[in-house]
């Protein structure tokens, strides 16, 4: 078998495998290839949260914000019943002040596709043997776009490379669908009184991170094709314990586990 | 050993479009502008470039060249204008392989739509290899305060081989492209909240038909 990815009982690819391979490679190895999955981080878990708020509330333009605000405590509830994260308890004050930003925000793009929420998307980069695959937030076709939710403590003044190539990989299965990532914060900021910022990718944009997305799957691929061996291939990256993204305990000591320090 | 300095004295073959009066216009033998009709003729898109460029009456065009297509350079200077090099190929219009450099807008959004369609196309599988066709149909009047302007209207109308005598190259040397710190000038500009698209008024059925 000569497809690299497919050897290492890899599928299909994603933005966010690749973000992550870009970003720590040794993560992507424990997770992704000897399948140390890491629990999801508290700020993820009340994404997902805050989006699952939002989408009813958007799907039904009449429904009160605190019936949506009670889906995503609840969506957040499920997620992190045994969490044990310090944050979980601050994070959760601050879902209703997410949920009624976004829906501020975003009830005035309209009803978004019946179908839209969390739907598939599959594109393909030139010589990568495997799709690029994600679930895009909502789709407004009669506005002809795509628009993805983000919760963050600051708003954003650019869309950063990771969620760029998120998008790119949306964009491209959306033909000339614009891409706006909604970035909002718990609160209104104190200057400004700003809680939600919509920023929209140029088609520039969306072909640049595409682009970047080649590459790194390339880079990937050329990886996997050293050797059959997933421990083998462990041996050959070096983590970086002091990235936050080995903030987690369990985490933490998988990398242990797996890396030998 | 020849040195580098000083005018070669050697004009490169040209195409260009007037976007004042739309006319096509090739290099003559003798020298000067030569007008040709609405050409068709292979263009090499894959091997764009983009960057700042200048031109001035009298004067040889001056142009500093993006790194990468997703990397601007600096602006150099005044009178500088966004703009793209490319190859082009026709034997019947042009007498083979050209340049095209234009610094116009109208041109330039001509040859950005264009480009979307070759980027869409150029990943299929039958057209890995291949040099997209390009026909000048004709050209939209376009009015602003500089006057009536026209921007040509460029189709891609079908793929073919690349000819031996279109050589897959950059239309640019080496010494044309910006040399500086690429990732400070690809840092994106600081972008403003985009508003919600306005909302649509409500289908009426009457005047709708039915596909």
């Amino acid at each position: 078998m000569s497809n690299p990815f497919e050897r290492h009982g890899i599928g299909h690819l994603s933005a966010s495998s690749l973000n992550l391979w870009a970003a720590e490679p040794a993560l992507w190895i424990m997770e992704r290839l000897l399948g140390r999955r890491s629990p999801s981080g508290i700020p993820a878990v009340r994404g997902k949260a805050v989006e699952a708020g939002v989408n009813i509330g958007l799907h039904d333009p009449a429904l009160p914000v605190e019936v949506c605000i009670a889906e995503a405590e609840s969506a957040f509830d499920r997620e992190t019943t045994l969490n044990p994260d310090p944050r979980r308890d601050e994070e959760r004050k601050k879902l209703p002040g997410y949920v009624r930003g976004a829906l501020a925000e975003l009830r005035q793009y309209g009803l978004p596709d019946a179908d839209g929420y969390q739907g598939k998307v599959e594109i393909r980069l030139d010589d990568i043997a495997v799709p690029v695959i994600g679930f895009v937030d909502w789709r407004f076709s009669a506005h002809g776009l795509i628009v993805d939710l983000k919760t963050t403590e600051r708003l954003p003044s650019a869309i950063g490379a990771s969620h760029g190539r998120q998008g790119a990989v949306y964009a491209t299965a959306h033909g000339n669908f614009g891409m706006r990532f909604a970035y909002a914060k718990p609160a209104p900021a104190k200057g400004d009184g700003r809680q939600v910022q919509v920023l929209e990718m140029s088609g520039d944009d969306v072909r640049a991170h595409l682009a970047a997305l080649r590459l790194i799957a390339f880079s990937l691929g050329r990886f996997l094709a050293l050797s059959h061996d997933a421990r083998e291939l462990a041996g050959l990256i070096v983590p970086d314990f002091d990235s936050f993204y080995w903030s987690d305990p369990s985490v933490r000591a998988a990398g242990r586990d797996v890396f030998g320090f | 050993m020849a040195l580098n300095i000083g005018a070669s004295g050697i004009i490169r073959p040209y195409v260009k479009y007037n976007a004042k009066s739309d006319k096509w216009f090739i290099r003559a033998e003798g020298g000067g502008d030569l007008e040709i009709a609405r050409p068709t003729f292979l263009l090499d898109l894959a091997n764009i470039r983009t960057g700042w460029l200048r031109f001035q009456e009298g004067q040889a065009p001056e142009r500093l060249i993006d790194p990468a297509l997703d990397k601007v350079a600096p602006t150099p200077g005044e009178g500088f204008k966004r703009g793209f090099v490319v190859m082009a190929f026709s034997p019947k219009f042009f007498g083979g392989a050209v340049e095209m450099a234009s610094a116009s807008i109208h041109v330039s959004n001509a040859i950005r739509d264009v480009y979307a369609v070759f980027e869409e196309q150029s990943g299929r599988t039958e057209n890995r290899g291949k040099v997209p066709v390009i026909a000048c149909t004709g050209a939209d009047a376009m009015k602003d305060k500089y006057g009536t302007n026209y921007r040509p209207k460029l189709e891609l109308t079908k793929w073919v081989d690349r000819p031996a005598e279109f050589p897959d190259a950059s239309a640019v040397e080496e010494s044309e492209v910006w040399k500086g710190n690429a990732a400070a000038a690809s840092k994106p500009a600081p972008v403003a909240h985009v508003p919600p698209p306005a909302a649509k008024p409500a289908p009426q059925p009457v005047y709708e038909t039915d596909f």
